[in-house]
C-alpha cells in the first residue's frame, strides 16, 4: 500500500469496466441508437438506449463546435467538442430539451434525479481529422497512428453521485444491473466509445457518401476512449478508506486463491501464456514522454520477455505452481513487473475469483461512527500497529510538511500547494494522515491510559476525524495509503494511477507529477456486441 | 427554491460546519446531520444558517458538567446556550453517559442539530424539546431530554432529493467558501492538462 507500489498498478480482470462488460454479457444487454440528428459537420444530439433487462439508460450526446483555442484538457475548461448525460430511463422531447440546455454547460448546469452521469470529452483533433480524412477517401487509416493514440475523443471529466443535482448513488446502489462501484461510470464510457467512431464515420460520409467506408471491425477495437486525470482525482482514495480496503482485500483475495491451487490445467497454462503474450503486444503500444515512466516500460518488456522464458518451466515443475510463478516474478520483476504478473495470474482464472467483484462496493456508514468506550491505552496500541509506518516521516523537517491540499475557489476541486511558498495553508484539507497520527499519537502520550475516546474527543475535538480514521484502519487492513501525502517528493500520479487501474485503465502517460493520460475499453468489445 | 441531492446537502453541510470554526470531524458530522434532516423532510438549510450564526456563542459540554449528566445532578442553567453539535458527538460516541434512562439538558443551542446527530448515527437515541412539535423546530434554544429509544424505530419513508431557498443557499455558499483557497498561478500552470498543448 506504498505509493512508488500503487504507482505501478496494472488493471485485472476485477477492475470495473470488466465486471461492466462480463454482466453486460451475461444478462444479454441490447443497445440501440435511438437519435442520430446531427449535421454533416457532425454537430447535433444522439441518443443510445441500452436495455439492461429491469431497466433502460440513455446516453445523450451532444456534439458543438469549439474553437480550437478553446479546446483544452483542463477542469478549468467552459467548452468541450462534446457532452453526455446518463439518463436513467428514455428522455421525452422536453427532457431532452432540458438536457441540450445543461448538460453542455458541465458544472454550470443544473441536473435532476434522473440525470445518473455526467462527462464531456474533447476530439484528439489530429487523429479525428485523419481518420476521418482517411474513411471518406475511402480508405482505412493508418493502424499505427491509431495505436499509439488509441482513441478519438479524451474525457476530462466524468461526474456522478449527486453532483450539480444528479441522483446520489444512494438511489442506484440497489439495482443489480449497476451494483459494485463506479458501474454507472463505466456505462457512460463505453457508450462514449461507441459514439466516437459513429460520429467519424457519420462525417466522413456525409463528406463523400459515394466513397466513404465505415472503420474495419479489428481497427474499431483497438480503440479506447482516452481520459486525462488531475488532482481532482487524487483524495478519492483518501476519503474513502473502506472502499480502498474493499478493492485491494478483492485483489489479494483473488491473488491468494490462485496462488492456492495445487495444480496448473493445461487449458489455465495456455490462458496464461495467451494473455502475457497479449499484454506484450500492449506493452509494445505503450507510449509515453515521462522519463521515469518510459523506463519503467522498458524494464516491464524485459520483466515480460523472462516471464515468457520461464513461466511454462515453473507451471510445469512446481506443487503450488502459481504461487512459484508468483514468488519467481516477487524476486526477479520491477515493481512494475511485478503488478503486470498478479493481473496475468489473475486473468486465466474467471471461475475462480470473478465472483470477487461482488464484493468491491462498501457501505461506508457504520465505519464512521467512533467507539468512544474504548480506552486511550487500546487507540495507541492499534495506532502502533497499524501506522509504524508513519515513523518513517519527521514532520520537523520543511520537506515532509512541503504541501498541503485544498479545494480551489474558481472551481472547487482539490489542488496542492507548497505550504512554505504559497498562501492557503491555514484552510488545509484533512488530508495529511501520516503527519496528523503522528501529532495525534503525540498527544496522546499526555492522557491516562483508561481514559476513553469519549472523554479525550470531548477535551480534545480537534482529534476527531484522526481518532476516527484509526478506528476505521484498525477493522480496515487494507484501508490506507502508507505514504506522506503532502511529501515534497510525493508524486500525485501514483495515487491516480491506482484507482485509475481499479477502473480497468492502461497506457499511463504521465505528463507532470500531476496528471496523466489513460486509455479505457480498448481491445475490449463495444457495448452493442456482448449481449447479441 | 432549488432542488439538491443528499450529497449536495452533506457536502455544503461539511463546508458551512467547517467555515463556522468547528474541527473536520465534528464538521464531518455537521454533513451527516444534515443530510439526516433533508431525508426527514426538516429544515436543514435554515438550521446550518442558524449553526453559522450561533456557533461563536455556544459553550461546550465541560468534562464537569458531563460528570454531572453522567451523576444525573440537575443542571445549573447557564447564560450561554450548549453546543448541540458538541453535545451531540458525546452523545453518539458515548451512549453510555445515559446510563439507559432519560438525560435532561438545560439551554441547549438549536436543539435540531442534537437530533440531526442522533439520527444520522443510527444509535436508538431521540431527542425531545417542548417547542419541537409546533413550530419550534428552529428554536435558539430549549431544554431537551433525550431518550433512549427500547427498539429501533426505523424511520418512516426517507426523502432521496431536498430543496432549499435560493437566498439561503446563498448565504450557506459564503460560509462554506470560508474553506476555499484561491488557486495560485503555480497551481494552476502545474494542475491537469496544465504546462503542455494538447496536441493529439
Amino acid at each position: 500500500m506504498r505509493l512508488d507500489r500503487l504507482g505501478a498498478s496494472h488493471p485485472t480482470r476485477l477492475s470495473f469496466l470488466r465486471t461492466l462488460i462480463r454482466r453486460a454479457s451475461r444478462d444479454g444487454w441490447r443497445v440501440r441508437r435511438s437519435q442520430w440528428m446531427m449535421d454533416d459537420a457532425g454537430y447535433g444530439c444522439a441518443i443510445y438506449a441500452v436495455d439492461t433487462g429491469p431497466r433502460t439508460y440513455s446516453l445523450v450526446a451532444f456534439s458543438t463546435p469549439l474553437d480550437d483555442s478553446r479546446r483544452t484538457d483542463r477542469v478549468i475548461a467552459e467548452a468541450w467538442d462534446t457532452s453526455y448525460i446518463l439518463y436513467d430511463g428514455a428522455p421525452d422531447a422536453d427532457e431532452v430539451e432540458r438536457l441540450r440546455a445543461n448538460v453542455p454547460l458541465q458544472e454550470a448546469g443544473r441536473f435532476r434525479a434522473r440525470d445518473l452521469v455526467l462527462a464531456r470529452a474533447n476530439k484528439s483533433v489530429r487523429l479525428f481529422d485523419e481518420v476521418v480524412d482517411s474513411l471518406a477517401s475511402g480508405r482505412q487509416p493508418d493502424a499505427g497512428r491509431l495505436m499509439t493514440v488509441g482513441y478519438l475523443m479524451r474525457t476530462t471529466a466524468v461526474y456522478g453521485n449527486g453532483k450539480f443535482g444528479m441522483a446520489d448513488r444512494d438511489e442506484i446502489v440497489d439495482r443489480p444491473e449497476l451494483a459494485g462501484p463506479f458501474q454507472a461510470e463505466m456505462l457512460i464510457v463505453w457508450l462514449i466509445r461507441s459514439f466516437t467512431i459513429d460520429l467519424a464515420e457519420h462525417v466522413a460520409a456525409r463528406r463523400a457518401p459515394a466513397r466513404a467506408v465505415r472503420l474495419e471491425p479489428a481497427l474499431r477495437l483497438r480503440l479506447g476512449v482516452g481520459n486525462a486525470t488531475g488532482l481532482g482525482m487524487a483524495p478519492f482514495l483518501v476519503r474513502h478508506p473502506v472502499l480502498m480496503h474493499n478493492w485491494f482485500l478483492a485483489r489479494e483475495t483473488a491473488l491468494a486463491r490462485v496462488r492456492a491451487l495445487r495444480t496448473a490445467s493445461p487449458g489455465a497454462k495456455a490462458g496464461f501464456m495467451t494473455v502475457l503474450a497479449a499484454m506484450i503486444g500492449n506493452v509494445g503500444n505503450w507510449r509515453t514522454a515521462d522519463m521515469k515512466q518510459q523506463t519503467a516500460i522498458a524494464g516491464l518488456a524485459v520483466d515480460l520477455a523472462m516471464l515468457t522464458r520461464e513461466a511454462p518451466a515453473i507451471l510445469d515443475r512446481s506443487p503450488l505452481p502459481w504461487d512459484a510463478l508468483y514468488r519467481f516474478a516477487e524476486t526477479h520483476f520491477s515493481p512494475e513487473g511485478q503488478e503486470a504478473s498478479v493481473a496475468l495470474l489473475l486473468e486465466p482464472q474467471g471461475e475462480l475469483v470473478d465472483d470477487l467483484a461482488d464484493k468491491m462496493s462498501a457501505d461506508e456508514g457504520p465505519a464512521i461512527r467512533i467507539d468512544g468506550a474504548m480506552t486511550c491505552d487500546a487507540l495507541k496500541a492499534s495506532i502502533a500497529r497499524d501506522y509504524a509506518w508513519t515513523r518513517r516521516y519527521d514532520f520537523g523537517r520543511e520537506s515532509a510538511n512541503a504541501r498541503f491540499w485544498y479545494v480551489s475557489e474558481e472551481k472547487l476541486e482539490p489542488r496542492l500547494g507548497e505550504r512554505f511558498r504559497e498562501p492557503g495553508a491555514e484552510r488545509e484539507q484533512p488530508l495529511a494522515i501520516a503527519r496528523d497520527i503522528s501529532a495525534l499519537s503525540q498527544a496522546l502520550e499526555a492522557e491516562p491510559g483508561q481514559t476513553t475516546v469519549a472523554d479525550f474527543l470531548l477535551r480534545r475535538p480537534e482529534w476527531r476525524h484522526v481518532v476516527r480514521r484509526a478506528q476505521i484502519v484498525a477493522a480496515h487492513p487494507y484501508a490506507e495509503i502508507r505514504g506522506n501525502l503532502i511529501d515534497a517528493a510525493m508524486r500525485p500520479i501514483d495515487l491516480l494511477r491506482a484507482k485509475l487501474a481499479f477502473f480497468g485503465a492502461r497506457n499511463f502517460d504521465p505528463r507532470s507529477d500531476r496528471w496523466l493520460r489513460i486509455a479505457l475499453f480498448a481491445g475490449e468489445p463495444f457495448p452493442g456486441e456482448v449481449g447479441a | 427554491m432549488s432542488e439538491l441531492s443528499l450529497n449536495e446537502v452533506e457536502s455544503l453541510a461539511l463546508k458551512v460546519g467547517r467555515g463556522a470554526g468547528f474541527p473536520w470531524g465534528l464538521a464531518e458530522d455537521i454533513g451527516r446531520g444534515a443530510r439526516a434532516l433533508a431525508q426527514r423532510g426538516f429544515p436543514w438549510a435554515e438550521a446550518l444558517v442558524g449553526l453559522a450564526r450561533d456557533a461563536g456563542i455556544w459553550q461546550a459540554p465541560s468534562p464537569q458538567r458531563v460528570e454531572g449528566w453522567r451523576e444525573r445532578r440537575p443542571e445549573i442553567e447557564l447564560a450561554a446556550p450548549l453546543c448541540p453539535v458538541r453535545a451531540g458527538a458525546l452523545l453518539i460516541d458515548d451512549p453510555s453517559v445515559l446510563g439507559g434512562l432519560p438525560l435532561r439538558l438545560a439551554n441547549v443551542g438549536l436543539p435540531l442539530w442534537i437530533a440531526a446527530l442522533l439520527a444520522a448515527s443510527g444509535k436508538d437515541l431521540d431527542a425531545e424539546w417542548p417547542e419541537a412539535s409546533i413550530d419550534g423546530l428552529l428554536t435558539p434554544a430549549a431544554d431537551v431530554t433525550i431518550w433512549p429509544r427500547a427498539a429501533a424505530s426505523a424511520p418512516t419513508s426517507l426523502r432521496r432529493r431536498s430543496s432549499a431557498d435560493e437566498a439561503v443557499l446563498a448565504a450557506l455558499g459564503a460560509v462554506a467558501a470560508r474553506v476555499y483557497v484561491p488557486a495560485s498561478e503555480s497551481s494552476r500552470a502545474r494542475g491537469a492538462g496544465g504546462g503542455s498543448v494538447d496536441d493529439e
